[in-house]
């Protein structure tokens, strides 16, 4: 990890579900990330285990019935002092959404407006962030299509979402995140309504304006090879908490929790023999968080008497690796 | 080998109308001539990208759809063969008894306002027109088969999981009995950990039964994982069908290669060979004359824009729709960074 402070750090960062006239239930809690300049940083959970909602909280975009329990998330943008978003002013919100932050959805037809034109959609933020006039937005929503591959940018930048295809919708969608050179860039589920060379297609344009624009990056996957061939770190969630965080390299050399051991055991190997799948037993758990017992351990085929007993924490166990599991906690004491 | 199942020439077109009469004025080939056999006890899969026409081809071949043209022979229990296409429909619901389908989503497959009981028990019901005590006790066994408690079939769809739901749909089509079941995406709304489980049942069911699966999915490595024989579709054709491991191994077609190519694999710093495939499949009312894939095909030249490749054996059983499938150079590996 590199030396430099965080451009988007997230502190114990809890999300609660509090519904009209019931009890507020807590769906993340102790999340905490960091994201640096240029790299990616991706979070990886089955349905349910609270990685989308953490998403929209790192924007503070959260939306009743969801709300930010606890926590601060940390915005730094050079020249500037360290905000806090959750002490934010709507308007100072609104001004950093778009403008430091930019987000891309997992589905492009329902998150673009059918009514506009895509450019009148990219030119928006651009008016509204750097204050360009009508006439030099345009210029820039033409030059942004282009930058996102976009064949005939001058033709396409009149063109309504639906006459462009799923795969050039998103591009258009990276058009509209990168539109101000945000310097954090949330990505849920960017490629998983799209085709397999399509994806490849997009997740190559995403790497590389990540690289060019320095952008820190948090990319929210279900597709451990999305996650490999993408991130640079790590963190695994089940249950509304991060169990294992490590470099991309260690996690799949060297996974440490067995949820993660058994995600990887689950997927259909691409070469050498085709052996008996090992999936993980039981079902994927409901969203929520608990805190008398390991959140693992009813599917864990480790589990021991110690992890009903207490939850584990997160804990180094080796140079950028740290997991949340008792099986390391007693060879580090 | 007995062929369970033979697809001859299948088309499914529909009509594009245009002006106050609705004049025919064209036609979108979703399924434009597509042939192959499947084995009986084989797992054939077919895959490619959205679009493609491999759900239309599986829904022709259970007459969901009816095909505009071609056959499909199904090898009879006493071993006499029957075109599908052309059954008339007392003999057609007699055959669901032997031909089924899981279909991809377990949320709208299953009818919210049915208990699984009555849902697994409908089939038997319907079709086999068996008595009440015996459809109890053929719910119970198909349960018991699919890893589900008995009580299970007084519950609703909504007190489950997608995966829970998933078995039960595939409950409902091994209870008649059948041999050829069409698995359509089946594990593709799954998670990661429970599509191993179901993927682990399908594999049990078949062993246990008997079954000839036709498996349909765009997720290359549950095909690989599952099947025999691939067939790879591009715009309602087969551009190639072979061995699976041959295929993977060696891809002849440019778009089997960069449909390889394209996969994210879990294995980090792994340099990822050129994609070889530009853009979008273009909708199936822009295909021209000529091969459907030159307008993305890196290798493409006059001959494939004059004339459309026919499936050609290469000498070891498997086909390939390319003029240049020869001469292409030797795929691209992935490779250590």
């Amino acid at each position: 990890m590199s030396g430099a402070e965080p451009v988007l750090e997230m502190r114990d960062v809890g999300v609660e579900l509090a519904p009209l006239g019931g009890a507020a239930r807590r769906i993340t809690s102790d999340v905490d990330l960091a994201l640096h300049a240029g790299r990616t940083l991706a979070l990886v959970g089955e349905s349910g285990c609270g990685k989308s909602v953490t998403a929209l909280a790192a924007m503070n975009l959260l939306a009743p019935p969801l709300r930010l329990g606890t926590g601060h998330i940390l915005l730094r943008t050079p020249g500037a002092a360290p905000r806090d978003l959750t002490r934010l002013s709507p308007a100072e919100l609104r001004a950093a959404r778009g403008g430091q932050l930019g987000m891309i959805f997992q589905d492009p037809m329902t998150a673009l407006d059918p009514a506009f034109q895509v450019g009148e959609q990219i030119a928006e933020s651009l008016r509204a962030h750097l204050g360009l006039s009508r006439r030099a937005a345009h210029d820039r929503a033409v030059e942004l299509l282009q930058l996102v591959g976009i064949h005939e940018p001058e033709r396409r930048v009149r063109a309504y979402p639906f006459q462009l295809s799923g795969g050039m919708r998103q591009r258009v969608m990276i058009a509209i995140a990168v539109a101000c050179s945000p310097a954090v860039l949330i990505a849920d589920e960017p490629t998983t309504a799209l085709d397999v060379t399509v994806q490849a297609q997009i997740l190559e344009l995403l790497r590389e304006l990540g690289a060019r624009l320095g952008m820190a990056t948090l990319l929210i996957t279900h597709d451990l090879g999305v996650v490999a061939e993408n991130a640079d770190t790590v963190a695994v969630m089940y249950r509304g908490r991060i169990v294992e965080r490590a470099s991309a390299e260690a996690l799949f050399t060297a996974p440490a929790h067995p949820y993660t051991r058994g995600l990887l055991a689950s997927l259909p190997p691409l070469d050498g023999p085709r052996e008996r799948l090992r999936p993980i037993p039981g079902q994927v758990p409901p969203a929520g968080v608990a805190d008398a017992d390991c959140p693992f351990v009813a599917r864990c085929p480790e589990a021991m008497p110690r992890c009903l007993a207490a939850r584990p924490a997160l804990t180094a166990i080796a140079p950028e690796h740290e997991a949340a599991c008792f099986l390391h906690a007693t060879v580090a004491a | 080998m007995n062929t369970q199942l033979q697809v001859t020439d299948l088309r499914v077109h529909y009509p594009i109308r245009k002006g106050v009469f609705r004049r025919q004025v064209g036609a979108v080939r979703a399924v434009d001539g597509v042939s192959f056999g499947i084995a009986e006890g084989e797992t054939f899969g077919l895959v490619g990208e959205s679009g493609c026409g491999k759900s239309t081809l599986a829904r022709a071949i259970l007459r969901l759809q009816q095909p505009t043209g071609g056959t499909v022979q199904f090898r009879h229990r006493d071993g006499g063969e029957i075109d599908v296409t052309s059954l008339p429909a007392p003999a057609m619901r007699a055959l669901r008894r032997d031909i089924q389908i899981v279909f991809q989503d377990p949320y709208s497959s299953l009818n919210p306002r049915l208990s699984i009981g009555m849902t697994l028990a409908e089939p038997v019901r319907a079709i086999e027109g068996v008595g009440s005590r015996e459809r109890r006790a053929r719910v119970a066994e198909a349960l018991a088969a699919v890893g589900l408690p008995m009580e299970a079939a007084r519950r609703f769809p909504h007190e489950f999981s997608g995966g829970q739901r998933q078995r039960i749909a595939i409950a409902r089509a091994l209870i008649t009995r059948p041999r050829f079941v069409v698995l359509d995406e089946p594990v593709s709304a799954l998670d990661v950990s429970i599509r191993a489980q179901v993927l682990n049942l399908l594999v049990d069911m078949q062993r246990e039964r008997a079954l000839t699966y036709l498996f349909v999915s765009h997720d290359l490595s549950v095909v690989r994982y599952l099947c025999n024989r691939v067939a790879v579709m591009y715009l309602g054709r087969i551009v190639e069908l072979g061995e699976v491991d041959r295929m993977f191994a060696a891809p002849r077609h440019p778009y089997t290669r960069s449909l390889l190519a394209a996969i994210p694999r879990p294995q980090p710093r792994k340099i990822r060979p050129p994609l070889g495939v530009v853009g979008e499949p273009p909708g199936p009312l822009s295909v021209a004359g000529g091969c459907a894939f030159r307008s993305r095909c890196p290798h493409a030249t006059g001959h494939c824009a004059a004339e459309p490749p026919v499936l050609r054996d290469l000498g070891n059983g498997d086909l390939v729709a390319c003029h240049h499938a020869e001469t292409l150079p030797a795929t691209p590996r992935f490779v250590a960074a």
